[in-house]
Parts: C-alpha cells; structure tokens; sequence
C-alpha cells in the first residue's frame, strides 16, 4: 500500500500549531534562527538547489534556480512574492498549509528573502480565503512580537518585514507576472516576459514569486537538510508534495506523498483516493488540474512522477488529480472546464479573449446540439493558433484540455449526420 | 488640496493610513482597501464609491471602475444583507453543484447574480473557490460551508436574517 | 500591427506580430520583444500567416456586417489585414455590443472595438487624461470612459486622440462637414491650428468637390508631435459656417448704434430672447446693403483720407489681428504707419501679455519664450503661474503633465484651480492680485537659504541688489497673511525652487492681466536669474502666448512702440531704417495702445478705425464703454469672416478670409515659425486679408504689390534680424524656431540666452517689485472678486467656436462659476440665473457652483456674447504694459427668479 510520508503536514492535525509557541516547540524557525546565525545567504540557495526542489505552483521550475536570477549587486529593493492565489480547479493544497501551519510557510518565506536579499515580501491570498488570511494575519503579528519578522531580526543585520495582501478573485492573478500587476493596485494583467519577475518584478524591481508549498518546502529542507529533501521522491520529482484528490472518489482529500516510478497514477488514485465512490468505471482523470490534457482510463498505468505522467501526455501540475467515472457526459465536464477559462480570461490579448469565449460557445453548442461538421476541425485548428500565441499560459490551458478531450473521447463528439 | 476631506468613515481611512505604510506606492494598497471600503458602502460600489475611492488614492475615476470590474469579489449592483457564493467548477460539479444551483433556484427564487426578494442575499455562482476535496462547496459571506447537500444547504440559508 | 503605435509605448496585446524564434515552444509580439544577439526570428512562415489569419478571422467575427469606418473613410486596419492574409469569415458572428452616440464628435461602436489598448494609452498617456480605461473581464472587456459612463458625459475633454489611434470603427469621428470619403480620395492639406499659441501642426483632409474639410488630424511636428485638442481636430467647421461673409457691406441705417439686441444692453433681467449664440442676421442685416468691392473700396479711401486730411493722421488708428499670419499683421502695421501716417496701431497682444513683453524687454532684453514647452520634460521643477493650461493651452498642458507624472515637481500658483493644478507637486492658491507678495517671499527664502546662483547672478546680472534689498521685508509669514498660503508652504516651494538642478516656469494672463501685471512678471524673471534657471534646457521663462499668432503679430509690428523686430519707433537711426525701406517720412511718436484709442474715439480725438479681425466690443474691459466709443467714430471699417458685434458699429465691413483659406506665416509660443497652407477655397466674394490690405492702401494711393505672401514674408525678414534666413521655403512642413541663421541645417534655437542677453551690456537687469494689489477691491456693496477667463472649447470673443458643432454642443451657454460654500450662503443652486454686477453693468447667467473658485471670488469666461464679462471689468491699465485688469474687479451677485 501507498502511504502518507508527513513531513509539511507532520504538525497539520494539532490545532495548536497555527499558535507561534507550539510551531516553535516543535522545532519552528530554528532553520532560520541557524541561517540567520551561521549561513550566508549563498548557502541557503545552495542547500534549496542541492535538494531538487521544483517550484509547486504548477510550472515546476527548480526553485534555487529561480533565486539565483535576482541580480546581485544591484541597488534597487528586492521583494518576496508569496503566490497564495490557489485558484487551479482541483488545488486546495496552500490553504491547508495557511489554515494549518502558517509559520511554516512565513519561515519558508523569510528563508528566501535572507537568501535573495529582500526587505519586504507581501502573502498575496485570494481574497476568498478569509480564514487563511486572517490565521497568517494573526501569524505574522505573533512572529513580529517575537522579533522574527521586521527589523534587525533576531539581532541581526537582516530586516524583512511581510504584509498580506488580499486578492480580490480572480484566477489570473495566480499567473506569476499577473499577481505582481494587481499587487500594484491594477486589473491583473499578465506581463509579457521577458523581463523575468526574478529581474524587473514589483515595481520593476526584481522580485521572487514562490508558491506556498514552495516556501513550506524551503523551511522543510533548510529543517531537515537538502539531502534529506534530494532523498525522498524521485529523480527530477524530489521531496514530499502535497496531492488534491477530488471529484468522484472515496476518500477525496489532500495527501503528503512522494512521487515514485515504483506504483502508478492508477495506485494512487485506487489506493489513496478509494476508486470511485458509486464503484462505477473511470472515464477519465485530470492529474494535474484542469488545465493540462486529460487521461483516459486505460492511461493511467504510468509512473507517478513529473516525467512519467509527462510522458503519458499530462502533466501532474499544481498536484490537483480529479478523476471522473462514467456517469458524466464528458461534453458536460469539457464544457465547464472552458466555462472556468473563458470566465477567468483576463482579457487582455486577442486569441485568449476572442478564443476563449469562441471555444465555450462552440462546446456548449456541441453540448446542447452536437457538432456540425466541419465544427470539429474548426475547432482544433482555432485552439492550435491560440497555442503559444498569448502573453501568459492562460489559452492553453484551455487548448489543452479541450483538445485532449475532442481526440481522446472522440464517440461524444460525433459530428451529427446532416441530411 | 482645500476642502478635500475624506468621505469614509474615520475608522477605515485610519485602517487604510496603515494600508499605505507597507507598500512602497499608495496605489498597490488599492485592492486591500477596497475589500474595507466595500464592506463600509453596503456591499457594493456605487459610482458616488468609486469617485470617493478614486480620490482618497488620487486615482483616475476609471482605473477603480477598471479594478471593480475585474475582481470578481466586488460588485457594481447592490447586494443582498449576505452574500451566497456557490461553487460550479469541476470538482463541485462533479458532487452535485449543478443540482444545489437548481435547488436554490426553485426554492429560492434566485438565479445566478440575483437577490432575493426580500433582500435576505445575492446569490452569486463562483468559479473554483478552492475547496474540492469537500465538494461541493458554497461560501456565505466569508464563513465556508462544506460538503454541501441539498439539506445541510437549506439549514445555513435558513438561519440567514 | 493592431496594438502597435510608433507614438505609444508598445504593449503587444493584439499579437498580430507575433513571430516564431527558434528553440521557443511560444511565439514572440515583435513589438515588444527585444533582440538578442543570435536569436533566430522568422518574420514570415507559414505558422506565422496562418496564426494571423485566425486572429484576423477571430476579430473579424466579432464585427459588424459592415465596418463604419471601411463604409466611410476606407481605412480599417483590421479589413486592411483581412485583405493581406485573405481571410474569409467563417466562424459564426459574436455577440452584438452597444453604440454610444453621446459625445458630439466622436461615435464609440463598442462593436468594433478589438481592445487593442491604443485609445487608452493616447489618453492616457499622450494627452494624460486619464478618462478612458477598461472594465468587464475576458470576452466581456470593454473600453471605458471614467465610471463606465457614455462618452459624453464623462470627463472626456473630445481631443480625438483615441480616434486618431484607434485602428478600427471603434471611435470614429462622425460626420461634421462633407461627407466621409475614402481617404484616398480626399486631398491633405498640412497646416497650422488656428486656435492658440502652441501652433499644433495639422493636416486637414479636404473634400476638393465640396470644397470642405472632412477631418483634421494632428501632424508630426517637434512642438505638438501630433497631438490636438478639440478645437484643433473639431473645431474648423466654423469657416463652413452659412454666416460667412461673401460680399461687402456698406452701412445704410444711421444714425449709427448697436443693432442686436445683446449688443445694445446685456444686462436684460427677465427678457431674455434667445439662449447663448451668435449674432443674430436676421436683426443685423437690415442696417446694411451688399457692394461691390470696389465701391467699399472707394467708399474706405476717400473717408479715411477725409480724416486724415481734416484732423490728421493722429485721427486714424487700425486694430490689426494676432489671429491673421505675420505677412498679414507686417502689411497692416505697414498700411496704418505709411498710408495712414500714424504709429496708432495695435492689437489683442495688449490684451493678453503686454506685461509680460514690458518686463521681458526691459529685463532680458527680448520679449520671447527663452525655451519651448517642450523642453519641460528636462525640468525637475516645473512653475505653472496664472495659467488654466488645461484649457487654455490643451496640447501644452498635456507636455506639462507628462513631466509631472515622470517626475517633476511642478508647483501651480494661481488663485483658481484648473485642470493643471489637479497635477501639481504643489498648488498654492494664493488670493487674487498678491502674486508680487506671495513670490518676493519665495525670493526671500531662496535668499535666506543661500540658494541664490551668486555665479550666474555675478556673471550675468546687474541691480540684484535692489531685489535683493526690496524682498528683504517680504518673510513668509509677511508674505501669507497677503496672499493667503501659509509661511510654511511658501518655504517648501521655495527651497524646491531655489534647490532645483532645472527649474522653467510658463504662465499666462493669470500673472498678466493685472494693473501690477508687469510687477508680476518681474518678479518671476528676478526668480528664474537669482538662481541661474536661464539659458539651459529644461530652465528659462515662457510666458505662454494666447493667440495662433500673438507671438507672430508682434514680432512683425503690429505695436504702436515698435517698428517689426521690437525696433523702437522712436529712435531715430530705426526709424531711418524703416524709412529708406519703406520710402516715406515716419511718424517718430509711438502711438496709442488698444485701451487708449478706445478712450480715444470716446473723446473725440481718433475718428476713423479700420479693424482687421478684431472684436473689441467682446474682448476690451468695460463694455459700456467701448459702446460708446464705437459709436462715437467717425468711420469704422471692420474687415471679419463673420459680422461680429464690433461690426454691427461698421460703415463698412469687408468680407475676409479663414485662417484655411489661404496661405501665411504663424509664429507659435515657441518662437515657431510654420505656413499654414491654403485647405479651401475661400466664400463668394471674400479676399485675402493681406490682398484686401494691399487694395486699400493703392486706393490711398500708397500701392503696395505683392505676388504672394511669400514676397511679403521676404520684405518682413529683410527688416528683421531674428528671422533672418527664413523664408516659406525653408520652413518646410515643420516650420523653423528662431532665431534660425541656418535653416537648411537646423530645426531653431530651443533656448536662449545660454551666453547673456541681448541688452546694451549682455546682462539681464534685475528689477524689484512691491506689493501693490488690485485696482478695485471688493468692499460692502461689492464684495466678490470677479476672475475672467476661457474655456477649454472657446475661443476669445466666440465669433468662430460658438459656430463649430463640436465646441458650441460642449459648451453651449454663459456661465458664472461661484464656490459651493458661497452658493449655499446665498441660497443659490446649480444651473439657478443670477444677476452679476459691477459698478460700471450687470450680466445675468447660470451658476456653476466650483470649488475650483476660491471663496469670495468669482469666474466668468469671457467669450459669451448674451453675458458679455467685459461689461463688468474695469479698464484701469498697468501703467507700464498697458494692459488692464481683466483678472480682479469687484462685484456682487443677487439670485433671479427662473
């Protein structure tokens, strides 16, 4: 049997561990208290890079390395962005973290801030989560008294301060570049990089947008050491992550697992998830949020890691795996995943503004009536030229799915018989 | 400039004086400020709210309208006393959000954006509100209902006033 | 392509651009992607074409069946790019989105809108308006004006700026003239806005057929770099106006009075006829009969030359007009000083900155601008001073709020709020008149502070002493129980001032026109020399001129002191030198100025006017006065495209040309030079103004001749050394700032001065200031300051902008605007009539309560005809600059019942 390995969820369960005392007794911000203290800021990314981790928002970029593209030397302020707009259909991963063990998110985030030389670093959390906000709040005040957070920390040269900034709903604004826009005040627009936000971020200065799983693992790996990090999981998947299991499951919920070649997508979702409440068949399983391609059940029997579900043709992605069974019309699962995107388009460039919308109406045409012909072709061939031609990922993670669905189940989306 | 005293409430320009202290720009506090600002103007803005807005940031009229159109949490019509945000995105879809939709429909009498007739609240379909391995899944006002039935949705509207 | 503007800063929304670099899973925006050394880039591929044929398609399917702007003037970009890549619409049509119809010039097809971001960015960030954003989100993203309003009723000041940018159908100008044909089809006329000082290059686009303008667009020039405001892009309808003048009139209802009914008495409680306007022909007419030219001609000839034979040329006087081009104000002054033999000549430059040129003059040594507007986006601190920029000078405005928002600290002073000072670093309202106080006490901190330039002051001064000794008295807190602002602001202002590593200051009429209006002006320049803000970029003094000429007119004579080039009439190698010219004896007294030969005719002593272009009976203070005066002249020749009030006094009223009707020199704030070309054809009969000037002095009998006015413009420069080298040729499309001794080679002299002044001894001379104050202060029975002014949509007395479509629906009717707390004082409402009056008459017209007013103080632009300012004013002058007090007279309001 597959189990939990509880590293950032080791405390989760005592509801006294959102309080500064029981973080600290059991073992809170002694990695930081000890960078501080004996590290340069060169050896915290070093022990980050040492350890594999890649960022959990989705992307999956190696998160040292991301460190390492802030510009040394340069006299403009530097900013910590911690990206909590947990918004991916099927994520509720970073709220678990904020709702249960915020410090460990803070010490995460005050971990890179010393390690990239930022002063101020801003929690930016959708505006519906008011509980999450309102515990990091109380955190980050309780972390303040005790001199962890603000000025000469700890008695030291090292000043940062951290701010919650609530969103205001809005998926976008969980696009890297996005959030740092509405952060300033604004819609939030995507920006067109390059410049990276590692470069020219918040206010142009450079800034690191990590995602709270992120920071979590910072503070777990700079705890227990990146060898220990590089140790669990598996090449190129290192670590403990934490999964999203919903939609028609037994046990839906969120899980601290290592990735692994050794058991399958299928393991988990029949191991951990339950299998599917009714006991009906999998139709189809999005492994990793909706915005990636869909696997079909016979597609699931690939390796539980980044490369392998990569090479199945998805994407584990934020950790987000909803499975289906075959009691739904995928046309009526496509559709709603191009209702979220369409509805969340910032509307800022032509082929996900036009596109988006163009693609929702087409396949609630196709759920109510069913495709003309020539409709389906139509609509492969308007998703591929939205492919790659936007300022931010947003189109395709509506081309993809969209797709996906159109080739992999494609007895739904007979083209009806014109007389 | 003379004469140019702020509309809102003490309290709020103090908490928004705070705001503006932890950003290096009066303009990035915006989004913060106006959750407080929305919650002091009965839940929604008025143009007379963003002109007010506008001007205690020394913001063009048109860059909050912009903002208020964009973020989903704040609305340009009045709203009910509560505000009932139920989620529609896959994972609540897949447990039956399609089926409370409805219920709140028919019983309710209020589609999706509309209050009811007495004004008691606006209820409001949402895109993923991050809770879907409790799905389906419905927030009123900021307190989050999980694992939502038909029945268990009926008893938190119920005691609503 | 779509998004992408060479004015605007590149965005790369529309991604029509996009391009496929090697080793990228995504395509770049050209716009805005940057090479990098070794990128590979295919421009064009069949993925490239095939991407922008769908967006094409995408955008196309949200249309209208028919694109309003391809229906009209044929060039949508979007069908343009339909038309490259061949695109046939196959995709089903989108979701039908609204008109807005609300603005008087500008069509929002919400439809057509692909938002592609350019409006907004030419409001925003070109013209700073900040009016239009967006809202919605995703599909439903739309364009919108301040809290999503429609367009005409938001903030908009209907520059065309968006349209101008906007690729598509999206903002469309509508159809004001002719109709809209294909662009091709149109013919394009580069010319010069005829509205105000800063001289924006324009080019219309002329139905030759309809021999009408179509539209008007901003052109690229070094100045206004294209932009316009909306009397420059809407507001030339008026020279298609019915009311044009086609043939000449000769008088035939004595004996002579004012004829309609405003123009007999304004001040008309209860009887109002009929709202705002324009006078009215039907009333006006009847007191004239249609002549031929010849006929006015001789008519003209032998009655002036009656008066000049019977009480001597000293009888004879001409108002020349700073609307006409150089050629024209250098042949009027030419006529009125050789054939009329008198140095009686002037014109509305007495109105506006004679004070400014007095102080100028004697100060520096030249009366104009030492740098450009432009040249502000190099000042780190910015001094706007009795200026309503906004409205005044829009396209300058926009150039001052550009630096501000990049970072300049731009201090306004002024006692009203305008649209500029909503951009101020700092706004110092400081009370009407206590300008010398509020800035000898700016002098005293930067004294104080030893932030005094003592190189720059020891270098190139003289008398900074005097100053020095006089501001010593004015402390701060001296200083703010004058004006108003406290010590403590003052002290801010002045130490940013004083500190600045480039300081420029511009001002208008504010500063002017006041009987202390040269005191004022001194006081700026002492500022700008004691800290060396001279003869540097982004340093120096603009006084910013009002009129599309002012600058021009002056330049070329039109000023009863000096001959062309500021050469005083009464020295006598000068006066040699214009007599060999010009081949006759000249007058060496230096004649009356505007006011004066007003008073003048009133006693008796000037009999015959001849008035090319200007309206005195509107724009000179104290109306009833000038009532009189007009009545009381012998002969009066007014030569106008329109009959205007001061014609309705007429013997004989020539009919003239627009500004779009013929071809002349206009000389711009800046010391810019530019031809205005010839858009139309002129109306009926009417002549060409410099032609008409020449027909008078042959029947005079003093023939000058002329093949054009390029030849004139070549006698003009021959007698002037500052533009020397320039003719219509080399001015070129983009018109040349002088002193300009190479123009094959140079675009101009930006700033002056940089190595001392032209004065006897190289150096600016430091001239002290008191405090002094007004002429009329409120007191019991007058306890209200009146301010007049403009609006941004009027121009001076009204005659063309109340007769544009665009300008006259903006703003319609009189106004009074009164401070919310006096209003509520007085039991007194938005849009309530009140009766306004001075000791000398009464106006009634509208309230707009503004707290843009000071409290006790009131603003009423002058422009309108049925609430004349000018009966209100007093025409008590600066006794150096001779220009009167539009700016301070004291008056009382009582509410009328509706």
């Amino acid at each position: 049997m597959i189990q939990e390995t509880r590293a950032m969820l080791e405390f989760a369960d005592d509801p006294k561990q959102i309080e500064l005392a029981t973080y600290r007794k059991n073992g809170g911000y002694d990695a930081f208290e000890k960078a501080l203290k004996e590290m340069s800021p060169d050896d915290v990314t070093q022990e980050v890079l040492k350890s594999g981790l890649r960022g959990r928002g989705g992307a999956g970029f190696p998160t040292g390395r991301k460190w390492q593209f802030v510009p040394k030397g340069n006299d403009k302020p530097k900013y910590i962005a911690v990206n909590a707009d947990e918004s991916e259909p099927g994520t509720c991963k970073d709220r678990v973290i904020m709702e249960q063990d915020p410090h460990q998110m803070l010490e995460g985030t005050l971990l890179a801030a010393y390690a990239v030389g930022a002063t101020t670093a801003y929690i930016y959390i959708r505006g519906e989560f008011q509980k999450s906000i309102r515990i990091v709040e109380d955190a980050i005040d309780e972390a303040r008294a005790a001199n962890l957070i603000g000025k000469n920390i700890l008695g030291t040269d090292f000043s940062c301060d951290i701010w919650v900034h609530p969103g205001a709903g809005a998926y976008i604004c969980g696009e890297e570049t996005a959030l740092l826009t509405s952060l300033e005040g604004n819609r939030g627009y995507p920006r067109i990089k390059p410049p990276f936000p590692a470069v020219e971020g918040l206010w142009r200065c450079p800034t690191v947008v990590n995602n709270v799983e992120t920071m979590a693992c910072v503070t777990q790996i700079l705890r227990r050491g990146g060898d220990w990090f590089a140790g669990l999981g598996c090449e190129g998947s290192t670590g403990t992550r934490l999964f999203c299991l919903s939609g028609h499951l037994k046990r839906p919920g969120v899980y601290e697992l290592e990735c692994s070649t050794d058991f399958t997508l299928r393991d988990v979702i029949e191991q951990i998830g339950g299998g599917t409440l009714s006991g009906a068949p999998i139709q189809g399983v999005m492994p990793g949020g909706s915005s990636f391609p869909v696997l079909r059940a016979d597609e699931l029997d690939c390796g539980f890691d980044i490369e392998s579900v990569a090479k199945a043709g998805s994407s584990l992605g934020s950790g987000a795996i909803m499975v289906f069974d075959d009691t739904v019309n995928v046309r009526d699962v496509v559709l709603n995943i191009s209702e979220f995107y369409s509805h969340e388009s910032c509307g800022q460039c032509t082929p996900c503004r036009e596109g988006s919308d163009w693609v929702r109406r087409m396949l609630k045409k196709f759920q109510t009536d069913g495709p003309d012909e020539g409709d389906i072709a139509t609509l492969m061939d308007v998703t591929d030229k939205m492919d790659g031609t936007t300022i931010c990922a947003l189109a395709v993670a509506i081309v993809w799915p969209v797709q996906s669905f159109l080739k992999k189940y494609p007895e739904a989306f007979a083209e009806k018989v014109t007389a | 400039m003379s004469g140019n005293e702020s509309k809102f409430s003490s309290e709020l320009v103090a908490k928004v004086n705070e705001l503006w202290k932890r950003y290096p720009h009066k303009k990035a506090a915006l989004i913060p400020a106006m959750h407080l600002i929305q919650a002091e103007r009965d839940g929604w803005f008025s143009d007379e709210t963003v002109a007010d807005t506008a001007a205690l940031f020394g913001l063009p009229d048109m860059h909050v309208r912009g903002v208020v159109g964009f973020y989903d949490m704040f609305h340009s019509e009045p709203v009910g006393r509560h505000v009932v945000r139920l989620c529609k995105t896959l994972s609540c879809k897949l447990r039956g959000a399609d089926g409370l939709i409805q219920h709140v429909n028919e019983r309710y009498g209020v589609k999706n954006g509309e209050t009811t007739q007495d004004g008691c609240f606006t209820f409001k379909h949402f895109e993923c509100l991050g809770h879907c391995a409790n799905a389906p899944m419905m927030l009123v006002d900021d307190e989050k209902h999980l694992d939502l039935t038909a029945d268990k949705l009926d008893s938190v509207l119920g005691g609503l006033s | 392509m779509l998004c992408h503007d060479s004015k605007l800063e590149p965005v790369g929304v529309c991604r029509m651009c996009a391009v496929e670099v090697e080793g990228a899973r995504v395509m770049a925006a050209s716009c805005i992607r940057e090479a990098e050394a070794g990128m590979v880039v295919k421009t064009a591929s069949e993925k490239v074409d095939r991407c922008r044929a769908m967006l094409t398609e995408l955008l196309l399917s949200e249309q209208r069946e028919e694109s309003l702007k391809e229906s009209t003037t044929g060039d949508d970009e979007l069908y343009a790019l339909q038309r490259r890549y061949d695109v046939t619409v196959k995709l089903p049509q989108g979701n039908s989105r609204p008109m807005d119809d609300s603005s008087p010039a500008i069509a929002v097809d919400h439809q057509a809108c692909i938002l592609c971001d350019r409006c907004i960015r030419a409001c925003d960030d070109l013209q700073n308006n900040d009016v239009i954003g967006r809202t919605g989100k995703g599909y439903t993203a739309r364009i919108s004006f301040d809290l999503d309003n429609p367009m005409g009723i938001s903030t908009c000041v209907t520059c065309g700026e968006c349209v101008a940018a906007c690729p598509t159908g999206a903002l469309l100008n509508k159809e004001l003239s002719a109709p809209m044909r294909p662009r091709s089809e149109l013919k394009a006329v580069d010319s010069v806005c005829p509205y105000c000082g800063v001289g924006c290059g324009l080019t219309y686009h002329v139905d030759t057929e309809e021999n009408r303008v179509v539209f008007a667009e901003g052109r690229d020039n070094p100045g206004s770099q294209g932009r316009l405001c909306v009397k420059g892009r809407y507001g030339w309808d008026y020279v298609q106006h019915p009311h044009r003048l086609t043939k000449p009139l000769i008088r035939v209802q004595y004996p002579k009075a004012a004829l309609s009914a405003e123009t007999v008495n304004s001040d008309r409680d209860g009887k109002r006829r009929k709202p705002g306007g324009i006078v009215d022909y039907e009333e006006v007419m009847p007191a004239f009969r249609e002549a031929s030219w010849d006929e006015a001609l001789d008519l003209i000839a032998s009655k002036l030359g009656g008066i000049k034979a019977e009480h001597g040329p000293g009888a004879l006087a001409g108002f020349g007009s700073a609307k006409c081009s150089n050629e024209e104000a250098y042949l009027f002054q030419k006529l009125i000083r050789v054939v009329f033999g008198t140095n009686n000549v002037d014109h509305c430059t007495r109105l506006c900155h004679a004070s400014s040129v007095a102080a100028l003059l004697e100060m520096i040594g030249s009366g104009a601008v030492t740098t450009t507007y432009g040249d502000v986006c190099n000042a780190d601190v910015v001094l706007v001073t009795g200026s309503n920029t906004t409205s005044n000078h829009p396209v300058a405005a926009t150039f001052f709020k550009e630096a501000a928002r990049a970072g300049a600290k731009m201090i306004v002073v002024d006692p009203r709020g305008s649209g500029i000072s909503e951009h101020a670093w700092r706004f110092c309202q400081i009370r009407s008149g206590s300008d010398v106080a509020f800035y000898n006490a700016v002098m005293n901190v930067i004294i104080a502070e030893g932030l005094v330039d003592e190189e720059y002051v020891a270098q190139y001064t003289t008398d900074f002493e005097t100053v020095k000794e006089t501001v010593a008295r004015y402390t701060p807190e001296f200083a703010s129980a004058i004006c108003g602002v406290s010590a403590e602001s003052i002290r801010e202002v002045a130490i940013t001032y004083g500190k600045a590593k480039a300081a420029v200051t511009y001002w208008g009429m504010g500063m002017s026109q006041h009987v202390h209006g040269t005191d004022n002006c001194r006081c700026i320049i002492s500022l700008a020399l004691m800290t060396g803000n001279m003869g540097k970029h982004g340093a120096g003094l603009h006084p910013l001129r009002g009129q599309n000429n002012v600058q021009g007119a002056s330049d070329a004579g039109l000023i009863p002191m000096v001959y062309p080039d500021y050469q005083p009439v009464g020295q006598d190698d000068v006066r040699a030198k214009f007599e060999n010219a010009w081949g006759v004896a000249l007058d060496p007294n230096p004649g009356l100025t505007v006011v004066e030969i007003m008073k003048a005719a009133l006693a008796g002593t000037v009999r015959g006017m001849y008035m090319l272009g200007e309206n005195p009976f509107l724009s000179d203070p104290n109306t009833n006065k000038v009532r009189d005066a007009l009545t009381a002249l012998d002969f009066l020749v007014v030569q106008d495209i329109f009959l205007t009030e001061t014609a309705e006094f007429a013997d004989v009223v020539l009919p003239a040309t627009s500004a779009l009707e013929k071809n002349g020199t206009f000389t711009n704030t800046d010391r810019r030079v530019q031809v205005g070309r010839q858009a139309l054809q002129p109306p009926g009969e009417a002549r060409t103004d410099w032609r008409i000037i020449c027909d008078i002095a042959a029947r005079m009998g003093h023939p000058m001749e002329y093949g054009s006015s390029a030849d004139v413009f070549d006698e003009m420069v021959s007698l002037m050394h500052a533009y020397r080298g320039l003719s219509h040729e080399n001015l070129g499309a983009t018109g040349k700032l002088y002193p300009c001794p190479n123009p094959d080679e140079s675009d101009g002299t930006i700033v002056m001065f940089g190595d001392g002044f032209p004065t006897e001894n190289g150096r600016a001379r430091f001239v002290a200031a008191e405090h002094t104050g007004a002429d009329e202060l409120p007191d019991a029975e007058y306890p209200f300051v009146l301010v007049t002014g403009r609006v941004l949509e009027h121009w001076h007395t009204g005659v063309m902008t109340r007769r544009s479509h665009t300008l006259h629906a903006r703003e319609p009717e009189a106004f009074v605007e009164i401070h919310p707390d006096d209003c509520t004082d007085n039991g007194i409402a938005a849009g309530d009539f009140v009766r306004v009056s001075s000791r000398r008459g009464a106006i009634r017209l509208k309230v707009r309560p503004s707290a843009a007013c000071q409290p006790g103080s009131v603003f009423i632009p002058f422009h309108f005809r049925e609430a004349g300012a000018n009966i209100l004013t007093t025409d008590k002058l600066d006794p150096d600059g001779k220009i009167p007090e539009f700016k301070f007279c004291a008056v009382k309001f009582e509410r009328l019942d509706p």
